[in-house]
């Protein structure tokens, strides 16, 4: 997005030399950051949502900035999203660990990958609210975050799967098979 | 999870600790991996790319390991097949320590 205010402007002219070959930067150029006037156009379909915290929530933000060394609108747009996928399944909810963010069935460490990894052999339904031994409502959360959410879980499926012996063995050399033990 | 020995004990995770362990540590699986290595359980799971990430970094740490048996994809819904599985571990590994046992099914 590119303003009309004279910096911006002087900007978007620098940008015209660049692009007809002959780049000519003056001093003042070289002070903006330009991450500041030019942003990558906005994906078809989102619109900002602006809002102010009080004093005290800012400071936490800011520390949580900090900590996850990602910025306030990253933040802020997960923990949206989460909050509204809650809000629609609520038999889930969110944990982390070494390897990412993960949406759970609530009260356990059951991911919604998992299920749908295990679905592909007992469908969604009772089966495996049985297997499982969950509610049947927990699965149904479970196949709505994955219908809603199906490429990104597929994708955490598919790197389950990428994880075969000798990758796990990369990361945990002690690792064997059952039958090269002894019997 | 299992504990192996002269006789083995396969306890749904859920149940451990009342399901409360599970349950209370809503950010990471670290805290519950490393009450049960303290306890000396083997963690039986087809969770290979996030829950052994975070064993790794328990390895780090140096503290009482749990083991792990990792169920093969083919097999996560066969119950009848995990159950013979877990006997030969049984059989093969009883006198070893619950850490040291980290296979593939």
């Amino acid at each position: 997005m590119i303003s009309s205010r004279p910096e911006a402007l002087a900007w978007r002219t620098c940008v015209r030399s660049v692009q007809h070959g002959s780049l000519r930067v003056c001093p003042s150029v070289l002070d903006w950051p330009p991450v500041k006037t030019v942003r990558a156009p906005r994906p078809t379909g989102r619109r900002p949502v602006r809002f102010n915290l009080p004093d005290d929530y800012d400071v936490r933000l800011a520390s949580h900035e900090a900590a996850a060394g990602r910025p306030r609108n990253e933040l802020a747009r997960e923990w949206a999203q989460e909050r509204l996928d809650l809000l629609d399944f609520p038999c889930l909810e969110f944990r982390s660990n070494s390897a990412g963010r993960f949406a759970v069935v609530r009260g356990t460490r059951l991911a919604v990958w998992h299920l749908a990894a295990l679905a592909r052999t007992l469908g969604w339904g009772d089966d495996l609210a049985q297997h499982l031994n969950i509610l049947p409502e927990a699965v149904a959360s479970a196949e709505g975050y994955y219908q809603r959410h199906r490429a990104e879980v597929e994708a955490l499926i598919a790197a389950n799967e990428a994880m075969g012996f000798d990758e796990v063995k990369h990361l945990l050399c002690q690792v064997r098979r059952l039958s090269e033990i002894p019997a | 999870m299992a504990q192996l020995g002269s006789r083995a004990v396969v306890l749904p995770i859920q149940n451990w600790h009342e399901g409360m362990y599970v349950a209370q540590h809503g950010e990471s699986d670290l805290p519950w991996l490393r009450m049960a290595g303290r306890e000396g359980w083997i963690i039986v799971h087809d969770d290979r790319n996030t829950l052994l990430r975070d064993y790794a970094l328990l390895a780090r740490e140096g503290c009482e390991m749990p083991g792990f048996a990792v169920v093969g994809h083919a097999h996560r819904a066969d119950v009848g097949w995990i159950a013979r599985r877990l006997v030969e571990l049984e059989r093969r590994c009883a006198k070893e320590k619950p850490g040291n046992v980290q296979v593939f099914l």
